[in-house]
């Protein structure tokens, strides 16, 4: 945060000289090779820029490193424009760089400052944003680390001369415009338009002493903080040298972001008889920058008719393209340039200062002087270029214009959401409260904006629950302080800005659905300017839960549950089954359920089983539980709306970040309902448009078994629990039908839904009739059944299947039979750890089934 | 909307009399019976897990049941066939009492039951009057739950005339019989039933394999098994 300090003594500048902030644009044209970097012709020499950039950015590790590290490619000379020659076949335009001058130029003590220009003055309500990027939220980690690093600076020289007695960093903030128009040697008229946001920080300052160890002024160094520009190109120009034509059409926008790179330096006399004062005015400034594009289009399709024989080429410049696709600014006035060692922190002498400038000059740079107005950076200028070429001439007609103020940084603090913090449907209690103060400094206010953005958009408050078309923003500002404007809903959130300034800003924020996502960012407006809020993060935004990984699931919960990542995962693992998962993704089982009108998260690691007791029976309450026990599963027993009644789904209003498992076809739940069915007791009813595709009965999951249905004279025993093991894909024991002479009946043996442990609760009982060795048809020895308890793991059989067959003695009629023997279970389907399955569709038979 | 009020203090005396946990839930089915016979209503009233005894002073309640949408409201008449009776399923335990509802309450209405127990109304569930397509079956499940042995020999032998490739005639039959304690005869209708069982759902395919999800008429084998061990004068059985 910044604030405007013109009437701030510290920034105040009595006294204006001469500098000039000039902005060169490279021409595409004059460049051909789209793709090659443009250079900028200026005026100094690469020995001199290099002292310069080792007297302003000494002490800037970071950011010297970066710029050699983009600039490696460029060409560091300082040259001003000049006449340039030209040919028409020639690939590349032939810039040369100018002589530089080492002989001091006096300044021009009489020159008339230009007024301020309109179109660029700050305006409270139109401030440019800053950081200039308005567009996607930028992480600004990095540039906020070396934020503090400079602040740091300063503030560590708080008790040195000259150094910031308030502890703050001083920005300077504003806008400059440069304008080309590049005429055609024959006709035609390109034009370049860059739109710069600048936020330069003052980064060192030089103690200037003279003799006695009198401190007579302080050189400042400015670096880009977190500017930007955008710009666009469009027209033709066409040059003719005799038949031979060349023309060639411009096209294109491009921005930078805040890797810009601009320095510059004022000064600040603090003498009434300042030795420097024939050179070095009080309040002269410099600044350049050169920037670096990020995204850029600029196309130019350039048609060459050498008499007879035409040639087309057309280039463009691709995005990640570091050389100077955008356009570049760089030095190009009469001010002199301090020759300075590199900076180790001490004070420099008078006589060295003045021996360290370094002047130039040029028949076509700005020779108007740059001197703070009012504390201010700001002017205008126009300059006209003639450049030669071998058969024409072209014309270059530059516009400059600034206006940048000074300002006193303090950067507001957005606090992140509480770790813990989870959004729940509209709950007072659950509100979240945030205070943003603009300064540390007492007494400084600004205008609040908070902008709560990609919101998310669910349906309903939780997966089963609310109203399926409600598509409403899942958070929202409360309403009811009386310092806002009613907040304004934009396409992924809302606008919710102060009637007034305030020294600091608390705002609620609720949410209405139990997945509500958002990002929330703020700005304070100060001084017709707006600045960001930073998070602890070093984020321009938090986020609502707090979610570092962005995966729309508060992190505290992921951690509380042990997962990470994908939030569309399905990976539940318990119990073991067919496959993981349950059909519900990470994401909804955090959004959560409303399981009898009651809210709850699930175990993302626990395979849940959503069951609807149509019939409203204890009965069947009771065989539920009894089946989530010696199943393992999780079950829940939901009410009527809380599922899709004809699809059966459980997660109609699910959204976003839907299971992968289920490829967006939801995850149904079992409906159990008590009807009269005649002669069985129960059925696992699957869906018929299943049925008709397979041509039989197939037992799945939860998606293919549409009913449980039991009689209402067996709600007693544990057909149900037996049913509901269909519906999680659990098959009886054996699937051979034995044929013989049991007439009427199904009889027990081997392989058949009578064979393996006893206490299946997959498997027939009470066979009427089995087969013995003797391939008799005998009386079924129903007192030797047993109680069915348990899903099962081993398929081996038990009692009377178990062991070979043999006879034995029947104590209810005194006779020797055989035992029934039906042997060990053949269904791998009936196995509870290896057959259940929530996620299937439609499946074949398991094996020996 | 008409409310149809009874009085059900007797209901609650069991209740009372139980030393019954502070209900939970209020749980209420409708067999719909049919016409010129009853419906049933199966209020049950499951506990929670307070130990809290109920206060006599909780059923002081002329409030039970609501009907909607019926025109003859005022003529419903309530009665209780048998004595309300306790319940276990897993720990879910609770009271239940049988309402006969004569005459049959109309398809379509809508009936919920209301009390207040300890300053806390409960609501039931609100159930809807709805019959099966072929309506025998209303009647049939109603003449069981009343043990009217004369209406479902009736019903299974108006079946056995008009549906005799059907089991639903014998196995009525069979179980009226059986009320009856004509255990041969009752016998030999289920057995028939259950012959025409494995003729009309055949265990396995065209090509042999057995269906999946096909299970047997566990009923009917139940039924068997009841009749034969009262025949040799025992009781029970497994699950």
């Amino acid at each position: 945060m910044t604030i405007p300090s013109t009437a701030n003594a510290l920034l105040a500048i009595p006294r204006a000289l001469v500098t000039l902030c000039a902005l060169a644009w490279a021409n595409h044209a004059s460049t051909d090779g789209l793709g090659v970097p443009l250079q900028t012709v200026e005026s100094l020499d690469q020995s001199i820029q290099e002292t310069l950039q080792g007297a302003l950015e000494s002490t800037e590790s970071d950011y010297q490193e970066a710029s050699k590290t983009s600039d490696s490619q460029r060409d560091w000379n300082y040259a001003e424009p000049r006449v340039a020659s030209e040919g028409v076949e020639a690939e590349e335009d032939q810039e040369e760089s100018n002589v530089v001058s080492s002989a001091i130029i006096k300044l021009k003590p009489d020159i008339i400052l230009p007024e301020r220009s309109e179109s660029l003055q700050s305006t409270p309500e139109s401030g440019a944003v800053l950081p200039a990027n308005s567009g996607d939220p930028e992480d600004i980690s990095d540039s906020m680390k070396e934020s503090a690093s400079e602040t740091s600076k300063v503030t560590d020289r708080g008790s040195n001369r000259g150094s910031n007695e308030e502890g703050q960093s001083v920005v300077w903030v504003g806008q400059a415009r440069i304008t080309h128009h590049n005429y055609g040697g024959a006709e035609g008229l390109h034009t370049v338009q860059v739109n710069h946001t600048i936020y330069l920080a003052e980064v060192h300052r030089f103690d200037i002493i003279g003799e006695d160890e009198r401190l007579v002024g302080q050189l400042v160094s400015l670096r880009d903080k977190k500017g930007g520009w955008t710009s666009f190109q469009d027209g033709w120009t066409r040059s003719a040298c005799g038949c031979a034509r060349d023309i060639t059409e411009f096209t294109g926008s491009a921005y930078g972001g805040s890797d810009q790179k601009i320095v510059g330096w004022i000064y600040h006399s603090m003498v009434e008889d300042d030795p420097l004062g024939d050179i070095l005015p009080n309040g002269a400034y410099s600044v350049k920058w050169d920037d670096i594009s990020t995204d850029s289009s600029f196309t130019s399709t350039r048609t060459i008719i050498k008499c007879s024989e035409s040639f087309t080429k057309s280039q463009s410049i691709l995005e990640g393209q570091q050389a100077v696709a955008g356009p570049t600014w760089s030095l190009q006035s009469s001010m002199p340039i301090p020759m300075l060692p590199s900076h180790d922190g001490q004070p420099i002498s008078v006589g060295r200062l003045r021996e360290a400038f370094q002047y130039y000059k040029s028949d076509y740079h700005d020779q108007q002087t740059r001197q703070l107005i009012d504390g201010k950076m700001r002017g205008v200028y126009t300059q006209k270029i003639p450049i030669a070429t071998s058969c024409d001439s072209k014309l270059r007609e530059e516009t400059q214009e600034w206006f940048v103020q000074p300002a006193i940084e303090v950067e507001p603090k957005l606090a992140e959401t509480p770790y813990r913090w989870r959004p729940k449907r509209g709950d007072e209690n659950n509100t979240l409260e945030f205070t943003v103060t603009v300064s540390d400094l007492p007494g400084v206010e600004g205008k609040f904006r908070f902008t709560l953005f990609d919101v998310t958009r669910e349906k309903g408050w939780a997966v089963n629950a609310g109203d399926r078309e409600d598509d409403a923003l899942d958070l929202r500002f409360v309403e009811d302080d009386e310092n806002f404007l009613a907040p304004k809903e934009s396409d992924d959130g809302w606008v919710l800005e102060a009637n007034r300034t305030l020294e600091e800003a608390t705002i609620r924020i609720e949410a209405d659905d139990y997945g509500a996502w958002g990002r929330l960012r703020c700005e304070v407006n100060t001084g017709g300017w707006w600045f960001p809020c930073v998070s602890m993060a070093g984020k321009r935004y938090i986020t609502i839960p707090y979610d570092e990984d962005q995966n729309k699931i508060a992190d505290f919960w992921e951690e509380q549950k042990g997962i990470s990542g994908d939030a569309t995962a399905d990976a539940d693992k318990t119990p073991e089954g067919r496959e993981s998962g349950d059909g519900f993704s990470n994401y909804e089982e955090y959004r959560g359920f409303q399981i009898q009108g009651l809210w709850r998260d699930t175990e993302p690691t626990e395979k849940d089983l959503f069951v609807h007791n149509a019939s409203n029976r204890e009965e069947i309450t009771s065989s539920v539980r009894e089946f989530e026990t010696k199943s393992s599963l999780t079950v829940h027993e939901i009410n009527e709306d809380e599922l899709d009644r004809a699809s059966r789904i459980v997660n109609f209003n699910r959204g976003i970040n839907q299971a992968v498992s289920r490829d967006q076809k939801g995850q149904a739940g079992v409906i159990v309902v008590v009807q009269e069915l005649d002669d069985i007791c129960g059925k696992a009813a699957s869906d018929p448009s299943i049925e008709e595709s397979l041509s039989w009965s197939p037992i799945g999951g939860p998606n293919v078994t549409q009913l449980v249905l039991v009689d209402p004279s067996c709600l007693y025993g544990t057909t149900t629990v037996h049913e509901l093991g269909h519906a999680v894909n659990l098959w009886h024991p054996g699937g051979r039908y034995l044929v013989g002479d049991c007439e009427d009946s199904l009889p027990a043996g081997m392989d058949t839904p009578y064979s393996g442990p006893l206490n299946n609760y997959m498997r027939y009982r009470n066979a009427e009739k089995y087969i013995g060795p003797d391939n008799k048809c005998y009386k079924y020895p129903k007192h030797l059944e047993e109680r069915r308890s348990a899903f099962v793991t081993d398929p081996t059989g038990t009692g009377m299947n178990a062991g070979p067959e043999r006879w034995e003695y029947n104590t209810l009629d005194g006779k020797n039979y055989p035992y029934p023997v039906s042997g060990d279970a053949t269904c791998s389907g009936t196995l509870i750890d290896k057959s259940p399955s929530l996620n299937q569709d439609a499946k074949t038979y398991p094996t020996g089934c | 909307m008409t409310r149809t009020l009874i009085k059900a203090a007797w209901f609650w005396c069991l209740l009372l009399t139980s030393g019954f946990s502070l209900a939970e839930q209020l749980r209420l089915t409708v067999y719909p019976g049919q016409a010129p016979g009853s419906s049933l209503v199966m209020l049950s009233l499951s506990a929670g897990e307070s130990d809290t005894v109920i206060d006599p002073i909780w059923f002081d309640t002329t409030r039970l049941f609501e009907i909607s949408n019926s025109s003859d409201s005022e003529l419903i008449k309530f009665v209780t066939p048998k004595a309300p009776w306790t319940f276990d399923f897993g720990g879910i335990k609770g009271v239940r009492q049988l309402f006969a509802v004569k005459p049959a309450l109309t398809t379509g209405v809508e009936i919920v039951a209301e009390l207040t127990v300890r300053e806390q109304r409960i609501v039931s569930n609100r159930a809807k009057v709805a019959r099966l397509q072929d309506d025998f079956r209303d009647s049939a499940r109603v003449a069981i739950l009343l043990d009217d042995a004369q209406t479902l020999l009736t019903i299974g032998g108006r079946l056995i005339q008009t549906q005799p490739d059907q089991t639903h005639g014998y196995r009525y039959r069979g179980f009226a019989l059986e009320m009856l304690g004509r255990y041969p005869e009752a016998e030999e209708d289920i057995l028939k039933a259950r012959t025409i069982f494995f003729e009309n759902n055949p265990p396995a395919d065209a090509d042999g394999r057995m269906i999946p999800n096909w299970e047997p008429p566990e009923i009917l084998d139940r039924a068997l098994r009841r009749i034969r061990l009262a025949e040799q004068g025992s009781s029970g059985g497994t699950d």
